[in-house]
């Protein structure tokens, strides 16, 4: 019977196919990531990764240390201040090229500086540098004035944010075109330690060794491939079989699982971010401060962190992460206490008078129960854990939480339009330390303050310190303005994430420096096992 | 003929109508495009009109509407955002990869169903129709996305036999025309069963059915009356007419394995139109989730077209009217 050999057939067919595997030398590593690249052109750019890539093919003027405070030169050799800080000068380099051959030059800068302060290009970052910066001249083809209007403290930091594009290619498409145009991934044109190859949307990126870089001793590692498998489970088992050398970040649970194995390593480091519950002011329950302070106290957090996420986090106190300068050691995190959350509840009126398990209270007249929902979104798999752990605690209190779980766009949209109760979200923290964003009370009609958070002194606190120049005068102001955050708890800090990446051992582990500017940092000087 | 070019027009107008229907559905819903710029606490408000008039977002609605729908008579699906490229030229690229596995996968639900329905249909009653049968039924009640996570971790996990993801290894510019060819079919041999394997069960076991009615007919009696022989008696009377419904399934199971692909290229990394459909809605892609849309109902409309033709053509008593 022809069914029955079946099987047979097909297995035989599965040998003939896994015979024909070719064994290649390996002289590259590949990278995994379950999304792909947004686009080669950095103004046009949104996501992290992308960012993390890209910094591997252009060069930036120097090179920002793990402190976000001090750079070492890159494409500039070295620069000059004036006497008033206002003005800096950079020399660059007289031997760096584009990867078709024509020189980096000061002009480059000069027009990427046009591109990324545009209206019609439309750069997400391009706000600060406007704000701050003049004007940028090149003098001749190494040299080039940055212009300020005015001493702050991060005048290396904004200028150093420009991506430098190559003019003679971008400048063929006028500004307005860039968003509608696709000419810029077509054929990259860069003049990093790595150049692109290859770009198969959806499948492989592949880097190779820039053979005109001008440091020669790098990079060690001739190929870069990137395998873009969308789905989690598969890019994972890619990883644990080998397939794939470096994965971006790793579920803290298998981790844990494969802490042993000899075939892989996990590398931990902060990242600058943290995990909130935004708590939405214009809602009534929510205005009174000593509710919040109690709602801080009523959730255990190190549970969440312990159980949760197996250890893999740092308890926030600030909207300054703790590796970060601006943060104040001194405060300390709101402890796990139900009973001083009882007190303070009653103290603004939260009493179960009914009897029915839920707290109530009069506001304006009208009997309210304490009762809210809290969104977050879906693709999180973490925040609805928290968010369910969040849901028991706060019952044991006798406070009604609901769920409410959105696909991401649904749920931003609920934020922007300050549509919701309470969030449970994270922030990405900038490299400048500027509350204004998210806490100022002018940023609530246009702006980040979701919470519709508003106190006065803060406002002029944070105004204050924002433009201090001397970065240890900033920073006790920038204590007191985290104790005043502290105090209102306008948000409950809950954690700041580790990130977990891993890398297999045919990668030299000694030469690998990964941190949160980037796990990708050090890319040039990895090198192969031996 | 005339029928038939009758329906095509009506196939048109019913694919833009739906096209229609997906294009105020998807903005019904409060969400906004291009979530990840909104994570920068930095972005002002005029940057965010900037964008959105790019994209021609800051227009009402209905405007929106009329502009996609004088490009659709003009034989313009409009421009995707996340890919800075017309509609059709996105939908052509990842067609490609679509069909790479969606014809295997088609050849062989067909191929092996019809095959095991047969089988199991002439062993009626006996042992291995009822395994048959009720492995059928697991088969088909399988959800695609845990098959295919089973299926890598089986045989690329385990046994490391194929590769768990992509349509063609890194080195495959390199290789020569047989090696590209051993390649392609180790990509594509995982995806297509995963697709595949679902609808073959099901055709397997509608095969089964017809299979079972053409037997109990008079017609069938009569010929073995007639002492005809075995082969003949199979092959020119129950065959023909016990596969002629299938030919309808064909038009049935069209979009089963385009909705299939959204799943599958998905788990299996393909760039195909599955995967780009995911991705345009999850970026509020509007031009290119309708624009998508449209072009999916129209195959499907016509799908079902050729399959109704098919149908007349192989049976006589059946005419289109």
């Amino acid at each position: 019977m022809r069914f029955n050999h079946l099987p047979l057939f097909l297995l035989i067919t599965l040998i003939i196919f896994a015979s024909c595997t070719r064994k290649t030398e390996k002289n590259y590593i590949i990278i995994g990531s379950t999304i792909d690249i947004d686009s080669f052109n950095p103004y046009l750019s949104t996501s992290l990764f992308t960012q993390d890539l890209l910094d591997r093919v252009y060069l930036r003027l120097a090179v920002e240390h793990e402190d976000y405070k001090t750079f070492t030169p890159l494409l500039a050799k070295r620069w000059e201040w004036s006497k008033d800080s206002t003005q800096i000068t950079f020399y660059l380099r007289n031997d760096v090229y584009w990867t078709d051959g024509v020189k980096t030059t000061a002009y480059d800068v000069e027009f990427s500086f046009k591109a990324a302060t545009s209206p019609d290009v439309a750069w997400l970052n391009a706000e600060d540098i406007i704000r701050n910066i003049e004007f940028v001249k090149a003098l001749d083809e190494t040299t080039l004035i940055v212009k300020y209007r005015y001493v702050y403290p991060y005048q290396l930091t904004d200028i150093n944010d420009v991506w430098i594009v190559p003019k003679h290619i971008y400048e063929k498409i006028p500004f307005s075109e860039w968003r509608r145009n696709g000419y810029f991934d077509e054929k990259p044109v860069t003049n990093g330690p790595y150049k692109v190859a290859r770009w198969e949307r959806g499948q492989i990126i592949e880097l190779v060794k820039n053979e005109n870089y001008f440091n020669k001793n790098y990079p060690k590692i001739q190929k870069i491939f990137v395998k873009i498998v969308p789905n989690e489970s598969n890019l994972l088992l890619q990883f644990l079989n080998g397939e794939i050398d470096v994965l971006p970040s790793i579920p803290p649970a298998v981790a844990e699982k494969y802490e042993n194995n000899p075939n892989f390593k996990f590398i931990k480091y902060p990242f600058l971010a943290y995990e909130y519950i935004g708590w939405n002011q214009k809602n009534k329950i929510f205005a009174d401060k000593r509710v919040r302070q109690a709602l801080s106290y009523g959730i255990n957090v190190d549970e969440i962190i312990k159980v949760i996420l197996k250890g893999n986090a740092v308890r926030a106190t600030s909207p300054f992460p703790s590796i970060f300068w601006a943060h104040n050691e001194k405060l300390k995190p709101y402890p796990y206490d139900p009973e001083k959350a009882k007190k303070l509840l009653s103290e603004a009126g939260w009493k179960d008078r009914d009897g029915d398990g839920i707290l109530d209270n009069v506001i304006n007249g009208k009997k309210v129960n304490f009762k809210f929902t809290l969104i977050t979104n879906a693709e999180n798999l973490t925040r609805k854990e928290i968010a369910t752990a969040i849901q028991n605690d706060l019952l044991k209190l006798g406070i009604k939480m609901e769920i409410q779980v959105f696909e991401f766009n649904t749920f931003m949209r609920h934020i922007l339009n300050k549509n919701f109760d309470a969030v449970l979200s994270g922030w990405r923290v900038a490299t400048k330390p500027d509350l204004a964003t998210i806490f100022h009370s002018e940023a609530i009609k246009a702006g980040h303050n979701i919470v519709s958070y508003s106190n006065l002194y803060f406002d002029k606190l944070n105004d204050s310190a924002a433009v201090l120049n001397n970065l240890s005068e900033a920073k006790i102001l920038w204590d007191k303005v985290q104790e005043i955050i502290y105090e209102d708890q306008p948000y409950t800090f809950l954690y700041e994430p580790i990130r977990i990446s891993g890398i297999s051992k045919r990668i030299d582990l000694k030469t690998v420096r990964m941190n949160s500017i980037s796990f990708l940092y050090n890319l040039p000087e990895w090198e192969l096992s031996k | 003929m005339r029928l038939v070019l009758k329906r095509l027009v009506n196939s048109i107008f019913l694919s833009i109508g739906i096209a229609t229907l997906v294009f105020f559905l998807i903005r019904i819903l409060p969400s906004v495009s291009f979530p990840d710029i909104y994570l920068n606490p930095r972005l002002s408000e005029e940057m965010i009109r900037k964008i959105e008039s790019t994209y021609g977002l800051d227009k009402p609605l209905l405007i929106q509407f009329l502009n996609w729908l004088k490009g659709i008579i003009t034989g313009n699906l409009g421009f995707s955002f996340i890919h800075r490229k017309p509609v059709i030229n996105c939908i052509m690229e990842s067609l490609s990869s679509t069909l790479t596995i969606g014809i295997p996968a088609l050849v062989y639900s067909f191929g092996v169903g019809i095959l095991i329905g047969v089988q199991s249909a002439r062993n009626y009653g006996k042992l291995i129709d009822r395994i048959t049968s009720s492995s059928l039924l697991v088969l088909y009640s399988i959800p695609s996305f845990w098959l295919g996570i089973i299926l890598i971790l089986l045989f690329s996990y385990t046994f490391r036999l194929l590769p768990p993801s992509g349509l063609h290894s890194f080195n495959f510019n390199e290789m020569n025309f047989f090696e590209k060819t051993f390649d392609l079919l180790h990509h594509i041999f995982l995806p297509a069963l995963t697709l595949g394997t679902p609808p073959m069960a099901a055709i397997a076991k509608f095969t089964r059915n017809t299979m079972l009615k053409v037997l109990s007919q008079t017609y069938i009696k009569t010929a073995i009356a007639k002492g005809l022989d075995q082969k003949t008696i199979f092959y020119r009377h129950i065959l023909p007419n016990a596969l002629l419904p299938v030919i309808t399934l064909f038009g049935l199971y069209l979009p089963v394995f385009f909705a299939g692909s959204i799943v599958i290229e998905e788990i299996f990394s393909i760039p195909g139109i599955g995967k780009s459909m995911v991705d345009s809605i999850l970026q509020r892609d509007y031009p290119l989730t309708v624009g998508i849309t449209l072009f999916v109902s129209f195959i499907v409309i016509v799908g079902n077209l050729i399959s109704d033709v098919l149908y007349s053509i192989f049976d006589p008593r059946i005419r289109l009217k």
